[in-house]
């Protein structure tokens, strides 16, 4: 049995979707040129356009399609900073504020931009995850450009509460980005009731293709683009649009099964977790467990470390993490596991689960199973197991 | 997993000489759970100095694993002269090579059964760590650790670690590093 638990680092194409694909394949036209063939790409990009502003209620002419998250929220933080609507980071200081527990495309950027001599707060998370408005309070200044903080978390799931922090900055009248990656096609969302200003997504993690993504700005708002060249995506986004990839977002999200499915897929998360916590001694949720996606829990084994479970649950075909699979290769133990306060050897046994629609009831069984076993197997190689045995 | 071979995953998946020893003649010991590697070595002896048995006790990676099952292969039924001579680098040849970034866990297999054996000697070794950029007072775990967390070239050591950009600009400390690069890296 092949049993795949690593939603959050991509999904699998859905059916209909890899069907809509195919079919659209014969479109070749480049939906910018005005004969029949690039119209027909035009409708179909335009049609995906409409679905994701429906979704999000917005205007589809605040929909901007890009390669994915990583550029979108690139776009966002050195748009914003090279060119918001007051100052420029060459002739003034901008300061954003996000948090220690970002995606490293936002990690990443808020650093180039410090190097750019911006300023950059970094909030710090509680125990369970979440940032604490009072701080965020505290560390607004007069030259807060932006406020960026993730949705949802995608190595712990924990949900930031974003509304708060989006009534705090409107008193202030600062703009708020969120990478809502993990959280988009899982979970409704209204743009116009958050009052938002940036929020960008990417379409593998909905079980659309991948090198396909967006970003909704609101209409009043105005950036610098990444990438300079045609009029494409109101001249926020130069080149030719992914037309298939954009065709591919706007069939899964038609389907939207996630959010369909959402009940089904907490109710397997929740039942993996509870068998876990209770069967298997020595293991701990991360972060907050009541703020969090439905599809996702990370869990400390102690005693093991995370790479070899991950090994040898791959060996019987049950795919997890460690941490976040762009940090595999770094043999550091995950930040954002640490800037919990998750002491290090536990955050170094950390393996993360995260669901999706396609999972079933006798697939989780069959992980309970196997994970048993090769926790117990792993423990009895472990010196730490014996040292402190219970 | 991509980055293992079949012979690393045949060690991980069916480790030899898993366990302790109740009645060992020696216990090695050598890293720490923060790091992600702790790995156990108990040997028996016989009068000959031959070891008669060793078994291992590993929490880490799959590498980590690895390299303990084979190390132990690798000395049992040899005399302790023999054993002393085990480097790092026949350990990952025995094991048909293993990622760069997990050479650091050869290393690890081939101290600890050093440390056991010293334990077996009675030698008792002040830990080793001797500054190794003079101008700045970089240690030689620092600059190891920054070897075992993926810096593997004079470049990488030196951006992370800051060594040969202190007054005498690395005249008294690059020849050092080079020497743990080789000894972490060189395979």
């Amino acid at each position: 049995m092949k049993v795949y638990l690593d939603n959050n680092a991509t999904t699998p194409l859905l059916p209909e979707v890899k069907q809509e694909i195919i079919e659209s394949l014969e479109i070749f036209g480049n939906a910018s040129s005005k004969h029949s063939f690039g119209q027909r790409s035009r409708e179909k990009v335009e049609n995906s356009r409409k679905i994701i502003a429906d979704y999000l209620n917005a205007d589809p002419k605040e929909i901007i399609f890009t390669s994915g998250a990583s550029e979108g929220n690139n776009l966002v933080l050195k748009g914003v900073s090279s060119c918001g609507t007051t100052c420029s980071a060459l002739s003034c200081k901008p300061h954003i504020i996000t948090t220690v527990i970002e995606h490293p495309s936002i990690a990443n950027t808020a650093r180039c931009i410090e190097g750019l001599g911006g300023d950059i707060t970094y909030l710090k998370v509680g125990k369970d995850g979440r940032i604490d408005l009072e701080e965020l309070k505290e560390k607004i200044r007069e030259n807060t450009v932006l406020i960026s903080v993730m949705w949802a978390n995608n190595e712990i799931g924990t949900i930031q509460p974003i509304k708060d922090i989006i009534a705090i900055a409107k008193e202030k009248g600062i703009k708020v980005h969120t990478d809502a990656v993990q959280v988009f096609g899982k979970m409704p969302i209204d743009v116009k009731e958050l009052g938002v200003d940036f929020l960008t997504f990417s379409g593998h993690k909905f079980n659309a293709l991948k090198g396909t993504g967006g970003l909704y700005m609101r209409c009043a708002n105005h950036i610098c683009p990444l990438i300079h060249g045609g009029h494409q995506e109101g001249m926020l986004r130069a080149g030719t649009e992914n037309s298939l990839g954009i065709i591919s977002m706007g069939k899964a999200l038609e389907i939207n099964l996630q959010q369909k499915d959402s009940k089904r897929i907490a109710a397997l998360r929740d039942d993996l977790e509870d068998f876990i916590l209770k069967n298997i001694p020595n293991t701990y949720v991360n972060g907050s467990r009541e703020h969090r996606l439905y599809n996702t829990t990370n869990i400390s084994f102690e005693f093991i470390e995370g790479e070899s479970l991950l090994l040898m649950l791959d060996h019987f075909g049950i795919a997890v993490s460690t941490g976040s699979a762009c940090s595999s290769d770094s043999l550091e133990a995950s930040p954002v596991l640490t800037a919990l306060g998750v002491k290090e050897e536990l955050a170094h046994s950390s393996v993360r689960f995260s669901l999706g629609p396609l999972n079933t009831q006798e697939e989780i069984d069959f992980v309970k199973e196997k994970l048993k076993f090769t926790v117990e197997r792993l423990r009895a190689m472990s010196p730490l197991y014996n040292s402190s045995e219970m | 997993m991509g980055d293992y071979n079949e012979k690393v995953m045949d060690h991980f998946m069916n480790p030899r000489n898993v366990g302790e020893i109740e009645d060992a003649s020696a216990v090695g010991e050598v890293g720490n759970a923060a790091c992600g590697d702790i790995m156990k070595i108990f040997l028996k002896i016989d009068e000959n100095g031959i070891i008669q048995d060793v078994t291992f006790k590993t929490f880490g990676c799959g590498a980590a694993i690895a390299t303990s099952s084979i190390a132990t292969e690798m000395i049992k039924g040899k005399h302790i002269s023999e054993a002393r001579e085990l480097t790092n680098q026949a350990i990952v040849e025995a094991l048909g090579g293993l990622p760069k970034q997990k050479i650091h866990c050869s290393v690890l297999a081939a101290d600890a059964i050093n440390k056991a054996l010293d334990d077996y000697e009675g030698i008792h070794r002040e830990e080793e760590n001797e500054i190794i950029c003079q101008c700045l007072g970089i240690d030689m775990k620092t600059v190891e650790h920054a070897i075992a967390h993926g810096a593997f070239t004079m470049e990488q050591v030196i951006e992370k670690t800051g060594v040969t950009t202190g007054a005498c600009k690395g005249e008294r400390c690059r020849e050092k590093v080079e020497k743990l690069l080789n000894k972490y890296c060189s395979l």
